[in-house]
């Protein structure tokens, strides 16, 4: 059959060797920095389309490393950093990168995304003493202020393009990365290009592909076809991978990519509401002790995540070894014993839990609703959209939720202040603490101390001090998987944040 | 006259486009509470929803709404998405062409199975082939449309590898658009690769959709053309010794399809309806899953947009369908026999 | 006049006495919940224990199977009831009538159809919010007009009769006449239309339910466990595959039945 000899020719036969065509679940939310709300692969086009000022390396230990800028260093008087701009950037516009430009992209995105406002909230001005250098004045001291500036929504984008583009922009935006933008059909695929002008050199790929494919069995089948060359990770991140990664890893012309992530899973509770059943903390440690987070975790989701224990992942540097034992262990009876305490007999108490669509959050869902359910308490799944439910969520409309946070820079106030510092708690993806002078003062001096072992121990009680109030149930940090095939070379995860660049990607 | 049966045929249809619009219209209203609040989402400013609700007129009477509305479509302004904020008559423009290409191309494969299946069936009737099509036919249209999409797709696609497994071209042999119609762009451009590739991709969805049409197809013709077969006139054919294929090709068919071709129409809005669940297993990227995707997104305006392009297609194609009856069989035309 | 005259007909309800009596008799048969989970066994295959093996969750596949059938017999038996109820009084009202409101309820009938019915399910979905209940209703509402039709026009036809015309001159009460040559005549017609639609609605639902758009987890309900359960296809194809030949068994059962009466009722006419 003619056909069937051109499908696999196709297939296989006449491909360009040097497109890249990667397969993603959802199409992206927003691809320039002032539109970007920490959805993932969003960011991971940020990052291709435009540079940082600071970058991460993407090997086991991340480093901060220069990248728009040469180097840094804090004031004298430690409220603020200098940066050294690298000269002769240019745009895809071929405008030239200066100090002005820096400050227009800073300024713009902080005005125009909640996100960015929140994490450069010590912010208080930025300085341009002369084209190559700037100065960030900060209110009080932020020893990790630099990788605050690695973040995609931290980006430079071209003044130029966005005065001549105007709201424009956000369809094609400029910047200074490896890649340029072609093309982008909604819903259907994202084209980039290689920007021959990049100042670290002309990427090895011409081109790179984002495809959305919403199937998971879909993105599988396309792979061991060779239709596509990478299933990217955001897609595991909300689809069950159990069966495609102990499928893969026999199959030798697919390569399963790991690194452990400190993207955590929890069913976090509102804890600005102030009527309903949980308010009461025996409540909400009942429901603690009647999920079966290790099951979860090591059973049906074997091998693709990690378990969780308390508001800093097992991954990060900060993390209290001793946190594990201080989590509530599974204890269905206990659980009981508490409800009834709270006055809460067996079937009377109702709850609704949003959640994202996608297998992965279905499943485990659903396996915590039939947890609640053995304990007495039923449970009213409502999925939604990425979008819808960060909206429910700032808006404070719901009373449970099974969500996630990722950390969008290595370090623990990356979790700890941005999620639990009161002041901040309506702005972005945060655990709604309420108003708490106490616990915002030792959350900003941890954020603030130095050396780091100084950190660590204040950071030990900010863990013990979080846990006892049960914002949330912990339940897992999810493994940054994709699925590449074995003709990709040189490609490399990131961890956190779950980004890849593709500048040094190769193709066999 | 054809011309005559046609205009009268859209005077009648207008009432009806009417009460889509009607429909249409209602369901944005249907939300429960506040339909721009909904539409917005918890996260909307009183001003964005004040906002919102001066743009669809909420607070004005509802005919003066619907008034607006349908001056709005009339001018083609189909409302803005609220996800992307971009004109959704351009959107879609865009998926427009897919859906069609696949519609075309899985109507012309149900019809290149359906009329010998049913022929061989007619000419034997009760025999084992009549049968035999009459228990499959009857399986074809018992399968949900995704099972056979996911059961094809498996098979041709993953175990077998002689056909794509999704999309509708291979990604490095994307070019924009000309007329948005893979097969005919590709024969505009003259690229035999991109011909080959565009059909290669459309196979499957499209034996998918055809599979539920040509199931019953198959047999409406069959009965129908049972009942030709015996009509007198061509009873006075077999008498004047005229050779059996040619009566039964020639005479018996084209009347025999005329009653069916109603149902074909119908079937088509179901055909329409299947296009919905083959495009997402096939991440096709046509109506359907733009459909799909707005529901997901909650994108009201884009879901009333994406209906009324349906119901309007649907019009369209059943005018048309019998406009085509009535070539085939002048008796339809006029007052009758 | 039998019944059940053909093969056909014969082994679409024997299929349908046995699936009817596989919902109603499951749950006393099939000892364990459908919602019971357990991790210590996930994805089992086939065994003594768990005769169509557990899904991801542990939970067992035959006890979810039988749950879902008498969900979806249920739902079905619904959708087509209110279906019935709608469609059959307006097409009635339609015939007998005529006039304006016979060109009202037509166009009407028309503007439903002209929507693809799985559409017009989803639209309803959006609006109304994603649950079971809006579903049924919106797969109801696009099957109504077929009854509709159908109804009116044996209605017409009754009306019109000589009959009927001759049993009014004699004196007898209208409603009663037309109930009885009304129901002779149509009831074939509505029952075989009824087959097939039940048919269809279980084919929507299961769609509705496949995109997420039907029965909420942790309903058992054959659509949305095949989209749940499509991940884990290839190391355990049972979990999907059960849910899938029931839908089509199901689907092929009313649908056998449906063309057995009609080919029955052809033949009838044929021979009269």
């Amino acid at each position: 059959m003619p056909l069937a000899a051109c499908g696999s020719a196709a297939v296989s036969g006449r491909r360009d060797a040097r497109t890249l065509t990667i397969a993603i679940p959802t199409d992206p939310a927003g691809i320039e920095p002032a539109a970007n709300l920490a959805e993932v692969v969003g960011s991971e086009i940020i990052l291709n389309l435009f540079d940082t000022l600071t970058a991460w390396t993407s090997d086991a230990a991340p480093r901060l490393v220069p990248r728009l800028a040469t180097g840094w260093q804090i004031l004298p008087d430690g409220l603020g950093w200098r940066f050294t701009l690298r000269p002769g950037v240019r745009f895809h516009d071929n405008t030239l990168l200066d100090a002005a430009a820096v400050r227009f992209a800073i300024a713009r995105t902080i005005a125009a995304n909640s996100y960015f406002r929140a994490t450069m909230a010590p912010l208080r001005r930025i300085e341009t003493p002369d084209a190559g250098t700037v100065v960030f004045h900060l209110d009080h001291p932020v020893p990790f202020f630099p990788a605050l500036l690695a973040q995609p929504q931290a980006a430079i984008v071209s003044p130029a393009a966005v005065a001549s583009l105007g709201k424009g922009f956000a369809r094609a935006p400029v910047g200074t990365g490896p890649f340029r933008f072609l093309s982008r059909e909604d819903d259907v695929a994202v084209r980039l290009a290689a920007f021959p002008g990049h100042f670290r050199g002309r990427p090895w790929l011409d081109r790179l592909d984002y495809q959305v494919i919403s199937a998971p069995s879909t993105r599988r089948m396309m792979l061991e076809n060779g239709e596509i060359d990478l299933c990217h990770q955001a897609a595991q991140l909300a689809a069950l991978a159990v069966e495609d990664v102990a499928a893969f890893r026999h199959n030798p012309a697919v390569r399963v990519i790991e690194a452990p992530s400190q993207i955590l899973r929890q069913l976090e509770f509102n804890n600005r509401l102030d009527h309903g059943p949980t308010t009461d903390p025996r409540v909400r440690t009942a429901i603690a002790h009647a999920v079966d987070a290790d099951g979860l975790a090591t059973r049906i989701l074997a091998g693709t995540v990690d378990r969780a224990w308390g508001p800093l992942p097992g991954a990060n540097w900060a993390f209290d070894p001793a946190q594990p034992a201080r989590a509530p262990a599974y204890d269905p009876a206990l659980a009981r014993r508490l409800l009834a305490d709270a006055g809460y007999a067996p079937g009377t108490l109702s709850l609704d839990l949003i959640t994202f669509t996608g297998s992965l959050w279905t499943t485990v869902a659903t396996f915590l609703q039939a947890n609640l359910a053995a304990v007495g308490i039923g449970v009213t799944i409502a999925q939604m959209e990425f979008p819808a439910l960060r909206a429910r969520h700032t808006a404070g409309q719901f009373a449970m939720a099974l969500d996630g946070r990722s950390p969008w820079f290595n370090d623990p106030a990356a979790h700890l202040t941005t999620g639990y510092l009161s002041t901040l708690a309506t702005s972005a993806m945060t655990f709604r603490m309420p108003p708490d002078a106490a616990l915002d003062r030792q959350i900003i001096a941890a954020e603030s101390a130095s050396p780091d072992s100084q950190r660590h121990a204040l950071y030990d009680q900010l863990q013990a001090t979080i846990s006892a109030r049960v914002p949330a149930v912990y339940l897992f940090t999810s493994r940054i998987i994709a699925f590449a095939s074995a003709r990709v070379q040189n490609l490399q995860l990131g961890g956190t944040p779950p980004l890849t660049q593709y500048w040094q990607v190769r193709k066999a | 006259m054809i011309a005559g049966y046609l205009l009268r045929r859209v005077l009648a249809a207008i009432p009806v486009l009417a009460l889509v619009l009607v429909l249409v219209f209602a369901l944005a209203r249907m939300i429960p509470g506040d339909p721009a609040a909904a539409m917005l989402g918890p996260g909307a400013s009183t001003t964005q929803i004040a906002a919102l609700r001066q743009t669809m007129r909420l607070d004005e009477p509802l005919t003066a709404q619907f008034t607006h509305y349908v001056v709005q479509v009339a001018h083609g302004d189909l409302g803005i998405s609220l996800k992307t904020g971009r004109p959704l008559a351009g959107a879609l423009a865009e998926k427009f062409p897919a859906t069609i290409e696949l519609a075309v191309a899985a109507t012309v494969l149900a019809l290149v199975l359906a009329i010998p299946a049913a022929v061989l069936a007619a000419v034997r009737p009760d025999g084992w082939i009549d049968n035999a099509l009459r228990v499959i036919g009857i399986a074809g249209v018992s399968l949900p449309a995704f099972l056979t999409a996911l059961a094809l797709q498996a098979v041709f696609g993953a175990w077998l590898g002689w056909l794509p497994v999704a999309l509708r071209q291979s990604p490095w042999l994307a070019q924009p658009p000309i007329t948005g119609l893979a097969v005919v762009d590709a024969v505009l451009r003259g690229r035999l690769d991109m011909l080959l590739d565009a059909l290669a991709h459309l196979v499957l969805p499209a034996l998918v959709l055809a599979s539920f049409l040509a199931a019953s197809f198959s047999r409406l013709l069959r009965a129908s053309l049972i009942a030709a077969l015996h009509a007198p006139h061509v009873r006075a054919a077999r008498a004047r010794g005229l050779p059996a294929r040619a009566i039964v090709w020639r005479h018996a068919l084209r009347f025999a399809i005329v009653p069916t071709l109603p149902v074909i129409g119908i079937q088509f809005g179901d055909m329409l309806g299947g296009a919905i669940l083959t495009e997402t297993v096939f991440s096709w990227p046509g109506l359907g899953r733009f459909t799909v995707e707005a529901i997901h997104n909650r994108d009201y305006p884009a879901i009333q947009a994406a209906t009324l392009v349906f119901a309007a297609v649907f019009i369209v194609v059943s005018i048309l369908i019998d406009a085509f009856a009535l070539w085939l069989d002048p008796r339809l035309r006029g007052g009758g026999a | 006049m039998s019944v059940l005259p053909n093969a056909t007909a014969r082994a679409g309800a024997v299929l349908l006495a046995l699936l009817a009596a596989a919902a109603v008799l499951g749950p006393w048969l099939v000892a364990p919940s459908p919602d019971a989970v357990s991790v210590e066994h996930l994805l089992a295959p086939p065994s003594p224990a768990h005769w169509l093996g557990t899904d991801m969750l542990g939970r067992d596949v035959l006890a979810r199977l039988v749950a879902g059938g008498r969900m979806t017999l249920l739902v079905g038996i619904s959708v087509v009831a209110i279906a019935f109820a709608i469609g059959v009084f307006a097409g009635l009202l339609a015939g007998l009538v005529g006039g304006v409101a016979d060109q009202v309820i037509m166009r009407v009938t028309d503007a439903m159809l002209a929507f693809p019915a799985l559409v017009l399910a989803i639209a309803l979905a959006a609006a109304l919010g994603p649950s079971l209940g809006h579903a049924m209703l919106a797969v109801a509402l696009g099957l109504a007009p077929h009854f509709a039709r159908l109804s009116r026009a044996q209605a017409q036809s009754v009306a019109a009769s000589l009959h009927v015309t001759a049993a009014r001159a004699a004196g007898v009460p209208a409603h009663w006449l037309l109930w009885r040559y009304y129901l002779r005549g149509a009831l074939p017609t509505l029952l075989t239309q009824a087959s097939l639609s039940l048919g269809t609605a279980i084919l929507q639902v299961a769609a509705l339910g496949f995109l997420g758009l039907g029965a909420q987890p942790p309903l058992a309900e054959w659509g949305a466990d095949i989209s749940a359960n499509l991940e884990c296809l290839r190391s355990a194809p049972w979990v999907a595959a059960a849910p899938g030949t029931a839908i089509f068994l199901a689907v092929l059962a009313f649908n056998l039945l449906a063309d057995g009466l009609t080919a029955a009722r052809t033949r009838i006419t044929a021979r009269a």
